[in-house]
């Protein structure tokens, strides 16, 4: 990737900080005021998404917004029908923080599932840095794992 | 020439054909088409040239299609800045009204009965609303531009995925966003907009899917985890749109059955894992789709039915077998005042894609039938070329037509499979710029054939007042009654109208206007030369439509387009049957302006009325 270049800034769209902050944003959409509530467009069309697709361990560069922001239209759409079939009213002080904790949940299960692959896959990197006498290439394999 | 440097010259003629698009769109309402309309081309033209020359040079491709997708939304925009103008996009945006009123799914609206079942993009749009504070109008505008600007990156990623070179993936998207659906139809605040991104997605998911599949390294995780975000997008489309789940699902088993790695139709060879990969997807939608209509939906049925029964009918009159006494063939641009070379672009646009299947499918058949990469395609582009007959019947016009933004996707890949299978790419030098020289103009022939063919003039440019449009037929004096209406019945007031007027209605004032439907024949009103019946009275009143609004020149003048209130309707209204409604004491005159009357309904009073007159005249 290219330090600096408007690749990485838009790599940034995909980054788990700023979908972190997307979900913060979902859940006190509520109480934002006036047009710092347009800040949630943004994170509506693409925190959900790209969560859930970390979660799934597809891609999550930004090329995949192709993909990240019809699955987001899509979660919205099935939290709408969750809560109308639980009879809960919809507005923004339901559907703002339910997405918000769906966004988090996602990401949650994406760190745990992360840290998973991690863990077994730790020995296996020791053994075989320790067989070649260097690490793999400088590549982060966690970054590997979420990426893929 | 460096990438910047083009970039800024791409952004000064994105500029210009911006401004030459605005610049038709604000002469459009006083001149004559013949002015305007070719300077609408030249800006669109421009533009989509120049996001193909720079989606072609190879950096930023998504981007630049994803430009291209939002630019399309400019002629909509301008069309109607300020609110729904189509028949469809009125409905929804009447639908999505309530569904922030409300804050409930599944409402209603009487212009179109079945989009209650369909609340899909009604939710993303009222999502919008809330969490950002937009205005229902805005709202619904950021989700067509989103939905849009995609397309093109989906039908690209798509290509990829079969696979297609990169160039030719770029043009399949450029020949795609040319298709008849594209600039006015798929821009549109209607379920089909968010519809079809969410049934692309899936499709592109599912190619890639299989791409993975054909280089190996996939595991059973992979694919499980690919297949549950396809079972969710699905959920998703059928709930938004059915002709759109339907199309999928027919796209999804061309796919299965035409894109490699295949071993026999079962794919035996493959394994269970590509078996599960390849099949599930189609049987996932099909699924769906039928569970919603079964359980929540069963009104889908009756509603689609008619769009497949009525053409068979009538092509089985035309060769003789069935009955009938009208006339079921349409004329080609029978009422259009496309111009001249609109319509010649029209007809050779399917000319062309016919040409070009032919000679590919043709040259596969000789040299290249091992390679399967295009069958998908050829597929597609036939079932597009198929359909196009059936606008010419009657009843199979909107049916076909709202196929083709799916089939469409096959067309877009014909570019590719002819020069793959010609290797014009090896060709010399002279060859390979006619080559050029010919898909530019090809691609300038589709974009304004498809354009015409898709969609009357009235529903592409403003103009002056034009009775039976659905898009000029509102007025200053329309408006002034809508905010009458508005102002003093409120929103919500049951309104009794023609099509037109309550269209205005609907858009401009919030109001419920019922359409003529089996045991509600308002167009008796208008038509019978006796009395409504009471049994229509007493529907109208149950329902709670209480006022009556007449626009006096349905009396003057026969709708071209669409019918008032039904297919089949008189010709035209007697003026004396206009007339009568100011004698008919329980109706009392609310407003009145020169075209328009508005009546509220004293039921209690018809009720003692009707039994001395039902006989009159």
């Amino acid at each position: 990737m290219k330090i600096g270049g408007w690749h990485s800034r838009l790599y940034g769209a995909c980054d788990p900080g700023l979908l972190a902050l997307g979900a913060v944003l979902l859940i006190c959409s509520p109480i934002l005021p006036g047009l710092l509530r347009l800040a949630v467009l943004p994170a509506l069309l693409l925190s959900p998404g790209y969560a859930l697709m970390r979660l799934l361990g597809r891609d999550v560069e930004w090329r995949s917004a192709g993909i990240a922001v019809p699955v987001s239209i899509m979660l919205v759409i099935l939290c709408s029908l969750a809560l109308y079939v639980s009879s809960v009213r919809l507005d923004r002080l339901s559907l703002g923080p339910v997405l918000g904790a769906v966004t988090a949940l996602f990401l949650a299960g994406s760190y745990s599932r992360q840290m998973r692959f991690s863990r077994s896959e730790n020995p296996r990197r020791r053994a075989a840095v320790h067989a070649s006498g260097h690490a793999d290439d400088g590549v982060d394999v966690r970054e590997r794992a979420t990426s893929r | 020439m460096s990438g910047s440097r083009a970039n800024l010259i791409a952004a000064a003629l994105i500029l210009a054909g911006a401004a030459l698009v605005v610049w038709a769109y604000s002469i459009a309402p006083t001149s004559r088409i013949e002015s305007y309309d070719p300077i609408f081309w030249a800006g669109m033209v421009l533009v989509y040239l120049t996001v193909t020359w720079r989606a072609l040079s190879g950096r930023h491709v998504p981007l630049w299609l994803a430009f291209l997708g939002l630019f399309a939304v400019l002629p909509k925009f301008w069309m109607s800045p300020n609110g729904p103008i189509y028949f469809d996009e009125t409905a929804h945006f009447a639908l999505l009204r309530e569904v922030i009123s409300t804050g409930h799914l599944f409402q209603s609206t009487p212009l179109l009965p079945i989009g209650k079942f369909y609340p899909g993009m009604e939710s993303v749009a009222a999502a919008i609303h809330w969490l950002t504070g937009l205005s229902p109008w805005e709202s619904a505008l950021v989700l067509v531009a989103v939905a849009h600007c995609l397309l093109p990156v989906q039908v690209y990623y798509i290509a990829r995925a079969l696979p297609v070179r990169e160039r030719w993936a770029v043009v399949a998207a450029v020949v795609y966003a040319a298709n008849p659906s594209f600039m006015y139809e798929d821009v549109q605040f209607a379920y089909e907009t968010v519809a079809i991104l969410l049934m692309f997605t899936i499709v592109r998911i599912y190619t890639e899917a299989l791409a993975a599949e054909r280089s190996g390294g996939r595991t059973w995780r992979a694919s499980l985890s690919t297949t549950l975000l396809i079972a969710l997008m699905c959920v998703a489309c059928v709930v938004t749109h059915h002709l759109t789940s339907l199309t999928g699902i027919g796209l999804l088993l061309v796919s299965a059955v035409t894109i490699g790695p295949m071993s026999g139709l079962l794919d035996r060879k493959g394994g269970a894992r590509r078996l599960f990969v390849r099949y599930t997807p189609p049987l996932m939608l099909a699924g769906c789709f039928t569970l919603w209509v079964v359980f929540v939906a069963p009104g889908t049925w009756p509603y689609l039915f008619p769009h497949v029964s009525q053409p068979v009918q009538q092509v089985l009159k035309l060769v003789g077998i069935g009955h009938g006494t009208s006339n079921p063939l349409r004329t080609l641009f029978g009422h259009s005042v496309a111009p001249e070379y609109e319509r010649i672009a029209a007809i050779a646009a399917p000319v062309l894609i016919s040409l070009a299947l032919l000679f590919a499918g043709l040259r596969w058949l000789r040299r290249h039938r091992s390679q399967t990469v295009f069958l998908w395609s050829f597929a597609l582009a036939a079932v597009y070329l198929v359909t196009l007959p059936l606008t010419l019947l009657g009843g199979g016009a909107a049916g076909a037509h709202r196929t083709w933004a799916s089939t469409f996707l096959g067309v877009g890949v014909l570019p590719a499979a002819v020069a793959t299978l010609f290797a014009l790419d090896k060709r010399k030098p002279w060859l390979r710029h006619t080559a050029v020289t010919v898909g530019v103009a090809s691609l300038v022939v589709l974009l304004v054939g498809n354009v015409t063919a898709g969609m009357p003039v009235d529903y592409r440019f403003p103009g002056p007042y034009q009775f039976g449009s659905d898009t000029l037929s509102v007025t200053p004096e329309t408006l002034r009654l809508d905010g009458w209406v508005r102002t003093h019945l409120g929103t919500a007031s049951g309104v009794v109208t023609d099509r037109y007027t309550a269209l205005s209605l609907t858009a401009h004032a919030a109001a419920i206007t019922p359409l003529q439907v089996p045991g509600l024949p308002i167009a008796a009103i208008w038509y019978n030369r006796r009395p409504p019946e009471p049994s229509l009275m007493f529907g109208l009143q149950r329902q709670g439509d209480d006022y009556l609004a007449v626009d006096l020149r349905d009396g003057l003048h026969h709708p071209t387009e669409s019918p008032l209130f039904v297919p089949g309707e008189p010709y035209q209204v007697r003026e004396k049957d206009m007339t009568r409604l100011a004698r008919w004491p329980w109706l009392h005159l609310l407003y009145a302006s020169p075209n328009y009357r508005l009546y509220k309904i004293d039921f209690n009073r018809y009720y003692l009325w009707y039994p001395f007159h039902a006989e009159d005249e």
